[in-house]
């Protein structure tokens, strides 16, 4: 038996699941994944064979693959990158089941998540992008010295680089810190670099943020204004704003007061 | 007055506006500049009542000189009054914004000597966010009705929406609600002027959104829904909003009872169908007092009044007809035309389920391979005998 070995990218793992076709008494495994056997088998990396090959040898041997040039397929590929990030290690069976049915079925059966797998797929890609929107707008930054913007952030998934970048975009000019506490993670930009790391004291970098910002103070005194108590709701207050997204939030704190 | 007090005043008094929506396709670009928009709305924090605040919501003034029946900050009521200068709302707004607090500002405002020197005031906080702050994100600004038309021009180059609320259907409506307003010369006009501004080629996508209260002025929904549907069509409007009326002391209406809380949630269903679904508005059903049914789906009842036109066949009928069906939405209805397009049909109600209808309602409307799926008849029974029960739990409250 041979491994097929891919990164986890949509173009990797694909080459890899054409490969195990073409290639008999084959098994995928992920680069990242740990090894669980005690042989070692002869390996072939996937990323050091080109697309093009690949796809030329597949065609031959079973015809076209139709939906490699299906306008969904950019978006196939999107949701692919995205599941690669959730914390569940049965992503990878997943993603390569996924694959294979749509090379057995089709690339539309499973998007439309008329199969279990597609389903199953779809939920995981859609609890990564879940994660990195509610991250995007939970996330309270504190301007510092330096053009710095400090904040903390609180992924269920591996999604700290792709939050950071938001942040990136949307102040360029500011160096970047998030701190993620769950994860025990820092991510930093400094405007040149970007760099992960485990803070020896984290607790201590995420109080770093000022109590008394008078800013911070304004933002309490105007959320509490928009409160409207004659529509009272929290049922759908806790249904978009979950426990688990709690992050130290001021906001957090006002309705679990309304919920008692 | 201290800015905390004045939050307290200005965001209060504008959280009856209803609009959460940041989605938008106009781009301000200052290169370096800080912030950006998106074609999807990103919140920020929930209150208790379910809502999510995204925008820095605030007046620009409480102080007014208009007299609606209905407002808090009419000029006859006694409470404290309080401007922000261009100045403080620009800084506390951008000062928001670095802190992630905000997705972008919302700014509106009573009228505070005369509507063009509020507008100047407003459009000057505006411009010190763009071009001192160099701000590129979200900026939904209200037009004042009666607004001259340069300062309409100038809040559609600054914002990337802006809004006049049309609050009742009809100036016959208006009549009820303020003496002072003219809902076609102060209102439909300038929405007229924004679609214009918005036709032009350099007018880099500005949206038009409004604002109906619901209940305040005797209306019921067959009117409002008539006269949205008007407003969408004549001035290409992206979003209807409705704020449900609620009497406040000491107004001329406080004795007027608050509109039914269901209305307003019912009257955001019938904008979606004829936004998204393309409904028209002869389509919807009403009482007799011309509401919408308060207990039932609002696109159930249209289908139940339109028995002729079921059952639909899936694995045929095209993607309007589906869209028409209850429980199948607009993905789903893609999903299913995208399938037979890659000649997959729909072979049993748990494959429909699983791609995302709701076949609780779904399966009474349509057939699938030509085999009905449900009983029409059992389905108008089990909402009579619901009617008869809730009837019977009403009289035995008495
Ligand atoms: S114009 Fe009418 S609705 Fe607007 S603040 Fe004045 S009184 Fe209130």
């Amino acid at each position: 038996m041979q491994q097929i070995l891919y990164s986890s990218y949509a173009s990797s793992v694909i080459k890899a699941v054409l490969l195990a076709r073409l290639i008999d008494d084959t098994q995928l495994k992920n680069k990242a994944q740990e090894d669980d056997i005690l042989f070692s088998f002869p390996q072939i990396d996937a990323d050091s064979i080109s697309s093009k090959d690949i796809y030329h040898k597949y065609r031959q041997q079973f015809g076209e693959i139709q939906w490699l040039k299906d306008t969904n397929f950019s978006f196939f590929k999107q949701q692919i990158n995205m599941a690669f990030r959730h914390s569940k290690p049965d992503k990878y069976i997943l993603i390569e089941s996924v694959l294979k049915e749509s090379l057995d079925n089709s690339l539309q059966f499973v998007l439309a998540k008329a199969t279990d797998f597609g389903r199953k797929f779809y939920n995981y890609y859609n609890s990564v992008a879940s994660d990195v929107h509610a991250n995007k707008g939970f996330c309270r930054l504190q301007p510092m010295e330096s053009d710095l913007l400090i904040g903390k952030i609180n992924t269920e998934h591996n999604t700290g680089d792709l939050i950071l970048r938001y942040f990136i975009q949307r102040f360029p000019k500011h160096k970047i810190a998030l701190i993620d506490k769950r994860k025990n993670l820092a991510f930093f930009f400094d405007l040149e670099q970007f760099s992960i790391a485990r803070p020896d004291n984290l607790e201590k970098a995420s109080t770093i943020m000022l109590e008394n910002d008078i800013y911070t103070q304004y933002w309490h005194t105007y959320f509490e204004t928009q409160y409207i108590p004659e529509k009272k709701n929290t049922k759908l207050a806790l249904k978009h704003f979950p426990q688990k997204r709690w992050n130290d939030m001021f906001e957090a704190d006002f309705l679990k007061k309304h919920l008692e | 007055m201290e800015i905390t007090e004045k939050l307290k005043i200005l965001g209060n008094a504008a959280k009856y506006d209803i609009c959460a929506s940041t989605a938008t396709n106009k781009k301000h670009h200052i290169s370096g500049g800080i912030g950006n928009t998106f074609q999807h709305t990103i919140c920020h924090s929930f209150t208790p009542d379910g809502r999510c605040v995204n925008l820095l919501k605030v007046l620009m003034s409480n102080e007014c000189q208009g007299d609606c029946f209905y407002c808090p900050s009419r000029s006859t009521m006694d409470i404290p009054r309080t401007s922000f200068t261009p100045e403080e709302l620009s800084k506390l707004f951008i000062e928001f914004y670095k802190r992630n607090f905000v997705e972008g500002l919302f700014l509106s405002s009573g009228i505070k000597f005369n509507t063009s020197q509020t507008m100047e005031d407003m459009l000057k906080a505006c411009e010190i966010i763009r071009y001192r702050y160099q701000y590129n994100g979200y900026i939904h600004m209200k037009i004042l009705p009666n607004s001259p038309y340069s300062y309409v021009e100038r809040a559609c180059q600054l914002a990337n929406r802006v809004s006049i609320n049309a609050e009742v259907p009809s100036q016959e409506h208006m009549g009820k609600i303020s003496k002072s307003k003219h809902w076609e010369k102060d209102i439909l006009q300038r929405m007229d002027w924004i679609k214009n501004l918005s036709d032009k080629k350099d007018s880099k996508n500005i949206s038009q959104s409004t604002q109906f209260i619901v209940g305040a002025a005797s209306e019921n929904d067959s009117s409002i829904i008539q006269s949205m549907n008007r407003l969408y069509k004549t001035y290409s409007l992206t979003r209807t909003y409705f704020s449900t009326f609620v009497p406040i002391k000491d107004t001329p209406l406080e004795n007027q009872p608050a509109a039914e809380p269901t209305r307003e949630g019912k009257l955001y269903q019938a904008d979606f169908l004829l936004r998204i679904y393309k409904f028209k508005a002869s389509d919807f059903v009403f009482n007799t007092n011309g509401n919408l049914p308060s207990d039932i789906d609002v696109k159930l009842a249209v289908s139940l009044n339109n028995l002729q036109n079921f059952p639909k066949e899936v694995n045929t009928c095209s993607y309007s007809e589906l869209l028409k069906i209850p429980g199948i939405g607009p993905l789903t209805a893609q999903r299913i035309v995208t399938l037979r397009r890659n000649n997959i049909k729909i072979e049993s109600l748990a494959q429909l389920k699983k791609i995302g209808a709701q076949i609780k309602n779904a399966q009474f409307f349509l057939t699938i391979n030509g085999r009905l799926q449900g009983n029409i008849t059992f389905l108008i029974s089990k909402i009579e005998l619901e009617r008869e029960r809730k009837h019977y739990k009403q009289l035995t409250l008495f």
